[in-house]
């Protein structure tokens, strides 16, 4: 399917290309160039770059390619036929030549150049915050005294965010705490690495010693299943000391024995699902439920099963359940944004001021310098004023 | 992002036969316009290879430097077009032959 | 009045700002301007010098010690423990150094400001007149022989300077005049050598140059004797503390306790000399220094020659006050010089010599200048030979008085001559065409006469004749028969053989003087003008008559301020041997002199004597038709005139022996060691005949043939091939492109290498 748009976008691509270069006329040029730019912007959008397609089409095929026709137009340059022949017949097989050595270079070098054997950088790892600490409102967490999410509900999931690899102390703070004087509710030492998502997930009750931290790891590689999920199961229940989840619908037994604090990760095929949660070894009276659950290909899914006090000292079951596509974060004109501000800062800066001085030199190349002269040289012409009977121009005769 | 994605060689190959068609233009073109809009194919065709490349190994920096080379080639059209007026102007023509002061 | 002790160094200092302002600004002051700067300094000086005069006998003559209050330490070197000081002596000896100094410098000033009016280099003159005055006056005032040295030296170039100052006069003159400037600095060289090792010697032996040190008063080998006199007497009366003095003692006191002691012995490397022998050699190159500068046999051949300078250089340097610097020297040093008894039999005969030969020399001269430095000589023969026999007060009154009447001699002689210039002048513009080449201002052949043309120039040249000649009661007469008495009193009293040979020779010699003066006055004023440039003359601008007129003045009375002891009624009068007290305060071993009616009436007999010969060979008939001197025409005495006409051959005696030896030496060793043997074969054949070949070589065949031809090689084929290249350029953008494109390719195809080897086979 992606292959068949791909061989249709870039056939026209290839055609309007040469189109483009044919063309006996500026303007059709210009216009097949455009259809051109979009047929790459599409192809942008295929290499999930959306943000390029969307400066591609707004810079090229919008700005730049009016700039082109705006000057086609105003230099009455549509029909250009050279008048003379070219000096240089010999350019053309030579150029021929030249082609046939660059694609046949191109092609050994794909053949044999093994591209996609060689291992792909990994994903840079994202992280979100899960709130299911009961007693708690709403917090803050940090990871070394840097906020990854502020004002967390209970029972909320953020989303994620991406965050730089290596070793942190992650800490929780009660929402609107000062993290440089306030006491920690919780700490805990986690290891972030690329090519994973964390849901970083407080769970248990504030104050009890069940309460704890638990980095529930998502694995970001979907190049192996084609139509498969990974779904990440967290046991948030204090009471429970080890549990069981079972899929009702097949009767298979999908975790067994989660212990408190514990998070699992697996991979299921899609499907919808009816899903329950049993004490290890009873099958009798389910804990929890979570029913007609709608599995999709390539989601990551989090199902973390908490509880809540109620002011009768009652418990209720908390199941957060979420099912989002893996973080497209890449590509995203968020994460080209966070890397242009940070380490491309330079770059960008550089790239700014050469913008401005192309503006500024458009408008010094464009500016008409022929009328200034003029004035001097009329100037120059004009005779001293002894002799003012012979005016400009009849001098002449 | 699909496990059924198309190949990253294909679309390096795409964008080196568009970059040897850009290339060809530019030198076998005598309209001035038309070479300028030949060397935008190139650059075009060199970023849909750093796109592809970008998603092959899974790095920001292959996008970021198609924004620039984007942003570049905006300051250069506004630059290049700017020329080829003057040149229109004072040589009433935009046949880049008719331009060659500059020989040794 | 303490406090006029630290003027001195203004004394110095004044002559100096005068000077640096005339040497900068001399060309916009104009001539007024430069005169009242240069005439300001000198007098301020002398107020200074009379101030510093008062102090002294307001303090009952203490010396006192004045160090500069810039560069007080002078030489330092640390090491060794020498520490010499810039620093001034203010004594009565250098007090009337001072006073003559500034006070007839002063009035040869206002003289020269007259003399010099016109002259295109005015206010250099006055740069020198003053640089001289500053010299001059370190050399009186320094408290060490170094500060003296600088001092001695510092006339030596100023005198330089001056007797050349016409350096660029017209026809052959002026290299005559730079030629007696080089004379007189090359003999004085002789004599500063002998100065100099005196001076090194005087270090050596007592480790410091200062005569005295601060808070040190003299001691005589009698006050030693007699015990009791305090050695360091407080020197500020308003000072609680004695003055502790460290280090040495000066050289004379310590000189004075060495004698005392007996057997000191001077260790010299390897020869050890006793102290009295060491101060004998001390002694005897002090005294070839004198010899130089006081132009004292055999050295004083350069004086007469400096006569080329301006008069008033000639009055001020050759006649008042550089010349008697080498009496000054001797009398500052007399301690050594009473020592040294060999040395001062030296002295005196050499002085007593002098005087006579220089005497009977100016007798055959006919330049009215060069009979003035003739006489000169002579008197410094007189001052010398009274150190000589140990009146050193005699000497330093001689010294005063032969200030003003020789000074006021020579300013007379340079009116003269101004007025026979004027004359001249006079005569060549009334009578248009007429102009002689052997007219000379200053010979004396071409005045007589003058008189009546001149009187105010006559009456006071005649003041200062007689007291040269030592007619009573003019100045010359108090010194010079205090000189005869000394010298006379040496020989009978203490048996010396230098009282009775000095005696002998400065009798005579004052004969002569007497004579060789009133033949001078003769010839130039008495008669009639032999020429018409002296029937033209004129008396001379009041500038220049005025400095004569007191200095007449001062000729006849300066002798009063030193009447002997037991002269009739002027000595009650006036007090005896005034200056002599003063002086004894800074001099240890000067003396008063006693008078002796019959020395006096027959030194004064004698002088008349010589001057009524002189009038009766020289009378107005002889002098009217002048034209060779009598004194040659007479047979008896032609041949004697003929010596001394010829200067007694002295200058032939020392070309023939002396320069012509030393010329052909030089000559010799010039064109044999040098030039022969260092040019020629060591340079030439040596070494620059083998590098010339080496370089030859170089040049030919590696230089042009290899690098010449391989650097133009390269620049051809350069050429060549960027003529060739530069069609590559060919403005056309497709080619360019084209290029980059395969340039582009081409990096591709190198970066993909390894991937073609492999998909190739290879």
């Amino acid at each position: 399917m992606e292959l068949t748009l791909f061989i249709i976008v870039g056939a026209i691509a290839l055609i309007s290309a040469a189109l483009m270069l044919i063309g006996e006329n500026a303007v059709y040029s210009a216009l097949f160039l455009i259809l051109n730019l979009l047929c790459i912007a599409f192809l942008f959008l295929m290499l999930s770059a959306p943000f390029l397609a969307m400066v591609q089409i707004t810079v090229y095929t919008g700005a730049i390619m009016v700039l082109f026709l705006f000057v086609i137009m105003l230099l009455g340059a549509e029909r250009i036929v050279p008048t003379v022949q070219s000096r240089f017949r010999w350019l053309a097989p030579a150029v021929v030549i030249m082609a046939l050595v660059f694609l046949v270079t191109v092609s050994v070098a794909l053949i044999n150049g093994e591209i996609t054997k060689t291992e792909p950088r990994k994903a840079e790892p994202q992280v979100r915050v899960v709130h299911a600490l009961d007693g708690l409102a709403s917090l803050d967490m940090y990871l070394d005294g840097e906020p990854v999410a502020q004002d967390v509900q209970f029972s909320a999931v953020t989303g994620f965010a991406p965050w730089r690899a290596g070793e942190y102390e992650l800490t929780i703070f009660e929402a609107g705490a000062d993290p440089a004087s306030a006491d920690a509710l919780l700490d805990q030492p986690v290891t972030i690495e690329r090519g994973k998502a964390y849901s970083l997930t407080a769970i248990g009750r504030v104050g009890a010693p069940g309460a704890r931290l638990v980095a529930a790891t998502h694995t970001l590689d979907f190049s192996d299943k084609k139509d498969g999920l990974r779904l990440v199961v967290v046991n948030a229940l204090p009471g429970r000391a080890s549990v069981d989840v079972r899929d009702e619908v097949y009767d298979e037994v999908l975790v067994s024995a989660l212990a408190y604090g514990e998070a699992h990760e697996f991979e299921l095929s899609k499907g919808e699902r009816d899903v329950a949660l049993y004490t290890t070894g009873s099958q009798r009276t389910p804990v929890s439920e979570l029913p007609k659950q709608a599995l999709d290909a390539n989601t990551l899914v989090l199902w973390v099963f908490a509880e809540q006090r109620q002011p009768d000292n009652s418990f209720t079951d908390v199941v957060i359940s979420l099912q989002d596509k893996a973080p497209t974060s890449f590509g995203s004109p968020t994460h080209i944004g966070r890397l242009l501000f940070t380490d491309y800062v330079l770059p960008f800066e550089l790239v700014a001021l050469l913008l401005l001085v192309a503006m500024i030199g458009a408008i010094v190349l464009t500016h008409d310098s022929q009328a200034p002269r003029q004035t001097v040289e009329r100037r120059l012409a004009n005779p001293p004023p002894g002799l003012e009977q012979s005016a400009p121009g009849e001098t002449g005769d | 992002m699909g496990s059924s994605e198309v190949a990253v060689e294909l679309y390096v190959l795409l964008s080196a036969v568009l970059f040897i068609m850009g290339a060809m233009g530019v030198v076998l073109r005598r309209n001035a316009i038309l070479v300028f809009m030949s060397v935008e194919l190139m650059l075009n065709a060199a970023n849909l290879a750093l796109a592809a490349f970008a998603r092959q190994w899974a790095s920001g920096s292959g996008h970021l430097v198609v924004f620039f080379v984007m942003t570049v080639a905006a300051a250069e059209v506004a630059v290049g077009l700017a020329l080829i007026v003057t040149i229109f102007r004072t040589k009433k023509s935009i046949d880049i032959d008719t331009v060659h002061m500059f020989k040794g | 009045m303490d406090n006029f002790f630290d003027l001195v160094p203004l004394v110095v200092m004044i002559p100096l700002v005068g000077l640096l302002i005339n040497l900068f600004a001399g060309r916009q002051l104009g001539e007024r301007g430069v005169s009242i700067v240069a005439v300001g300094a000198s007098g301020m000086s002398f107020v200074i010098a009379v101030l510093l005069w008062i102090a002294q006998v307001n303090t009952g003559y203490e010396a006192a010690v004045i160090d500069m209050p810039i560069l007080s330490d002078w030489i330092v070197i640390p090491s060794a423990n020498v520490t010499i000081p810039w620093a001034f002596r203010v004594d009565t000896l250098s007090v009337t150094m001072m006073l003559v100094v500034t006070g007839v410098g002063t009035l040869i000033h206002i003289y020269a400001v007259g003399y010099m009016h016109g002259d295109e280099r005015f206010p250099r003159f006055f740069v020198y007149m003053n640089l001289f005055l500053v010299f001059m006056l370190i050399l009186v005032t320094g408290n060490n022989f170094l500060m003296m040295f600088v001092g001695w030296e510092g006339v030596g170039l100023c005198s330089y300077l001056l007797i050349g100052f016409w350096f660029d006069k017209p026809g052959g003159v002026g290299w005559k005049n730079s030629d007696a400037a080089r004379k007189a600095l090359i003999v004085n060289r002789v004599g500063d050598f002998g100065l100099v090792l005196g001076v090194l010697i005087t270090f050596w032996t007592f480790g410091t140059l200062d005569y005295y040190r601060e808070g040190e008063a003299p001691i005589a080998h009698h006050a030693a004797t007699d015990a009791e006199a305090p050695l360091f007497a407080p020197t500020l009366p308003g000072e609680e503390e004695t003055h502790a003095v460290s280090g040495p003692l000066g050289v004379f006191n310590q000189a004075e306790l060495w004698l005392e002691e007996g057997g000191h012995q001077v260790n010299f490397g390897m020869v050890s000399l006793s102290f009295e022998t060491t101060l004998t050699v001390i002694t005897l190159l002090f005294l070839l220094g004198v010899t130089g500068k006081s132009a004292q046999i055999p050295l004083f051949v350069w004086l007469p020659d400096a006569m080329a300078g301006p008069t008033p250089v000639s009055a001020l340097i050759h006649a008042a006050t550089m010349v008697t610097a080498g009496v000054y020297m001797m009398v500052r040093a007399n301690v050594f010089y009473h020592a040294a008894e060999f040395s001062s039999f030296v002295v005196a005969v050499i002085g007593a010599t002098t005087a006579l030969v220089a005497g009977f020399i100016a007798v055959g001269q006919w330049d009215i200048k060069r009979v003035l430095a003739y006489s000169t000589v002579s008197q410094l023969g007189f001052m010398v030979a009274a150190v000589g026999v140990g009146a050193y007060a005699a000497a330093m009154f001689h010294l005063v008085t032969h200030a003003c009447f020789k000074a006021l001699l020579f300013l007379a002689s340079g009116s003269v001559i101004h007025g026979m210039e004027h004359g001249h002048h006079h005569v060549s513009h009334g009578h248009s065409g007429h102009h002689d080449d052997d007219f000379d201002p200053q010979d004396m052949r071409f005045m007589g006469g003058l008189k009546e043309r001149m009187p105010v120039t006559y009456w006071t040249y005649l003041f200062g004749t007689l007291a040269l000649a030592g007619i009573i009661p003019f100045a010359g007469f108090w010194s010079k028969d205090e000189i005869l008495l000394d010298s006379l009193k040496t020989g009978v009293d203490k048996g010396l053989l230098s009282g009775y040979v000095g005696f002998v020779l400065l009798v005579v010699a004052a004969a002569f003087t007497a004579f060789y003066m009133w033949r001078q006055v003769s010839l130039v004023f008495l008669g009639k003008p032999r020429h018409a440039a002296a029937a033209h003359a004129e008396e001379s601008s009041r500038l220049m008559t005025w400095p004569l007129i007191v200095l007449a003045v001062l000729s006849l009375l300066i002798g009063f301020i030193n009447v002997p002891s037991g002269f009739p009624i002027l000595g009650w009068l006036l007090g005896e041997h005034q200056f002599t007290s003063f002086l004894e305060h800074s001099v240890t071993y000067a003396h008063a002199g006693t008078f002796s009616f019959l020395l006096a009436t027959f030194a004064v007999l004698l002088a008349l004597g010589a001057i009524y010969l002189a009038r009766s060979v020289y009378s107005d008939r002889v002098l009217a038709t002048l034209r060779e001197d009598p004194l040659a025409i007479n047979p008896r005495t032609q041949r004697a005139f003929a010596l001394s006409s010829a200067k007694l051959y002295w200058d032939e005696f020392y070309f023939k022996y002396l320069i012509y030896p030393y010329r052909n030496a030089a000559y010799w060793l010039a064109e044999q060691l040098d030039w022969r043997f260092w040019h020629d074969y060591v340079h030439e054949r040596l070494l620059r005949d083998p590098f010339n070949a080496a370089t030859r070589a170089l040049s030919g065949r590696v230089d042009k043939q290899v690098i010449d031809h391989s650097f133009d090689g390269l620049g051809h084929a350069t050429r060549r091939i960027a003529s060739r290249l530069r069609r590559i350029q060919t403005g056309y953008v497709h080619i360019y492109t084209m290029s980059v494109l395969f340039g582009a390719l081409l990096v591709m195809i190198l970066i993909l290498l390894p991937l073609i080897r492999d998909w190739l086979g290879l």
